[in-house]
């Protein structure tokens, strides 16, 4: 029998899709590239974009310059550029957690806020916010700065293991039951998170409330130093997921038998997003939408492929945070609106845009 | 050979399989038929791995099954489950190049391509190639999936026979797809010495298509052989439970149909027994 011959004739088809795959990547890049040199430049004081560059390369070494006034250096190093980096690491952290748990819940509308990661984490975060002088003040000694991302660590654990155990049976999680589930945990750590409100003095509760409405203005050096390795380590460890989680479309079982072993695949993917999710939180508070809308986008652009969808989802997370964030702190300026606000406003019409296209699925 | 030793799997203290030894040989075309509940779905997924039998053993090529790791066992055997719901909008070739996913790093290369279009090819469904999965017909759906694990055992890894267990592969299929789909498993089974198990339903496609046949009741094998000597009517009557004749074609083979010569009608007796009264299933012939 010819047919079973593996000779193909003609042009490799199926390809109308690479050139668009080898496009998204490097488009992505370069634009997060110059989004972020206009977030630098941009802002009640005003850098030129040469001065910003050569400032830059400058610190690098790689230029000479002497013309360096001391209150440019300021602005840029000590205010732009780690809210501009933060930024970037918030969104790429929430962008690649949201494709590596749709892929793992098998399920187009799991995101880390929708499903209590994120107000896990915060649930956490908050205690050490309020309680960690008192109760907890031996372990922040010892653990120093990695007390707040530890804490939150364990908090989105809890929350994305419990809502994972509620919701998934046989490998299948029902959209209605993962989001009931998440609502849920949500409304315990809202409570939980009331409750420290409740017992918060002056300083503490403002702390709580710009946590809550979140910013990526916080952090300095010192705890960018915390964050950055561990957003950079578990998004690089969730892009070596593309493959497996591929392979998960089909089912547990399926993805079994082309030899995935999806207890430990599971197992990595909730470690690795709680942590990512975590280590982000602790510090830029409750940003909402960003983990679902970017991996959504890039799926609309070139498919559903994980190996393009978690790398574009967390560029992408990267360019939407820089931009929201430049533009929450310009619309209002001197003052500045809380970037947790902007993202759910642009992505609270996007998820009903969502439920809209999936209502076929649901019969209706 | 693929083999299960007296096999026996309980489910809380329930007996789902009792004492089963199976041998699939390389080039043949095994059908396990039996009603609804008599333990074929648990003997596949004995044979897979999926689930580990409480007494007995399964081995694969002379080895034990749970002596494999994941990728060495999808490497040599492809499963077809009934059903495959997709969770997002995959186009039909990548669904059959996943089949390479044992094979390949996580960039498919060229070849993997090739098998992958190939397999799509022989299941007819090449013009499928760039469709979104969800937007296929079901029957469109069941031959893309088996591109996929055709393309998994594509080529036999080493020297050593590879094996497909195919769960009612032809469920939802027309007429036409199902004996397509049987024809290319057999032929792979013949030509490329494959193993090829196939849980069925249709007795007369397991008479055209299996090799050898093994018939199953109440969680055991009832009596396993070649296709000729255990698709005997009396045999089927007693084991599914309903008089089931053979119909002599007139061309050297014989159908299978449902009821006692004469009438042409079922009713249900008191009891609930399906008591038949003549032919409902008219059946293809053998040609």
């Amino acid at each position: 029998m010819s047919a079973l011959n593996p000779s193909v004739n003609g042009a490799l088809p199926g390809l109308h899709r690479i050139p668009v795959g080898r496009l998204l990547l490097p488009t992505l890049a370069i634009a997060l590239l110059a989004c972020a040199l206009f977030a630098l430049c941009t802002g009640a004081y005003s850098l030129g974009a040469k001065q910003v560059v050569v400032l830059l390369l400058a610190k690098l070494g790689l230029v000479q310059t002497d013309a360096v006034s001391m209150q440019d250096n300021a602005v840029l190093f000590s205010l732009r550029l780690p809210r501009v980096v933060f930024g970037i690491l918030v969104g790429a952290g929430l962008g690649a957690c949201g494709a590596a748990l749709q892929g793992l819940f098998r399920n187009p509308l799991a995101d880390p806020t929708l499903i209590g990661v994120m107000s896990g984490a915060g649930l956490a975060a908050a205690t050490v916010i309020v309680l960690g002088a008192v109760w907890i003040h031996g372990l922040s000694r010892i653990l120093g700065p990695f007390t707040l991302p530890l804490a939150a660590f364990l908090g989105g654990l809890a929350a994305t293991t419990l809502v994972y155990r509620v919701a998934t049976s046989e490998g299948r999680s029902p959209v209605a039951l993962m989001l009931l589930a998440g609502i849920a945990v949500n409304a315990i750590a809202e409570a939980g998170i009331g409750l420290f409100t409740y017992l918060a003095d002056d300083q503490q509760l403002r702390n709580l409330s710009a946590w809550r409405l979140g910013s990526v203005a916080g952090p300095g050096w010192r705890e960018l130093s915390v964050v950055a390795p561990v957003v950079v380590l578990s998004v690089a460890a969730l892009m070596r997921m593309a493959k497996p989680l591929n392979a998960l479309v089909l089912g547990e079982a399926p993805a079994g038998h082309l030899g995935v072993d999806v207890q430990s695949l599971k197992r990595r993917v909730i470690v690795l997003t709680a942590l990512c999710t975590g280590a982000v939180t602790a510090y830029c508070g409750m940003i909402f939408f960003v983990g679902l809308m970017a991996p959504h986008m890039v799926r609309l652009v070139c498919g559903s492929d994980n190996r393009l969808v978690l790398p574009g989802g967390a560029l992408l997370g990267a360019l939407l945070i820089v931009v929201a964030d430049t533009v929450a702190r310009t619309l209002v300026a001197p003052a500045e609106l809380p970037i947790g606000v902007l993202t759910a406003l642009l992505g609270a019409p996007f998820f009903i845009a969502l439920l809209l296209r999936n209502r076929r699925e649901w019969g209706m | 050979m693929l083999t299960a030793e007296s096999v026996t799997v309980k489910v809380a203290s329930r007996a789902l399989l009792q004492d089963v030894s199976l041998a699939v040989h390389p080039g043949e075309l095994l059908a396990i038929l039996g009603e609804n509940g008599a333990g074929k779905s648990t003997l596949l997924k004995t044979l897979t791995g999926d689930l580990q039998p409480s007494a007995g053993t399964v081995t694969m090529n002379g080895r034990r099954l749970q002596d494999w790791t994941a990728t060495q066992r999808a490497r040599a055997r492809a499963v077809l489950a009934q059903e495959t719901h997709l969770a997002f909008a995959f186009d039909a070739l990548q669904i059959a190049l996943l089949g390479r996913y044992p094979h390949c790093d996580s960039t498919p290369a060229k070849r993997d391509v090739e098998i992958a279009l190939a397999a799509l090819a022989l299941v007819g469904c090449a013009h499928l190639q760039s469709q979104s999965y969800p937007t296929l017909s079901g029957g469109e759906r069941a031959r893309v999936q088996l591109a996929r694990v055709l393309a998994q055992v594509w080529e036999n890894a080493g020297d050593k026979p590879s094996y497909l267990l195919l769960d009612e592969p032809v469920a939802s299929l027309d007429l036409a797809h199902r004996e397509s789909v049987l024809g290319i498993a057999r032929d792979l089974a013949h030509e490329r010495g494959l193993g090829v198990v196939a849980i069925l339903h249709d007795l007369n496609l397991a008479a055209v298509y299996a090799d050898r046949v093994a018939l199953m009741k109440d969680g055991r094998l009832r009596s396993t052989g070649r296709t000729d000597d255990v698709l005997r009517a009396d045999v089927l009557s007693d084991c599914f439970g309903i008089p089931i004749r053979s119909i002599d074609t007139g061309a050297g083979g014989c159908v299978f149909a449902v009821g006692s010569a004469g009438r042409g009608r079922v009713h249900y007796t008191e009891a609930g027994r399906i008591d038949a009264r003549g032919p409902i299933t008219t059946a293809r012939s053998d040609s």
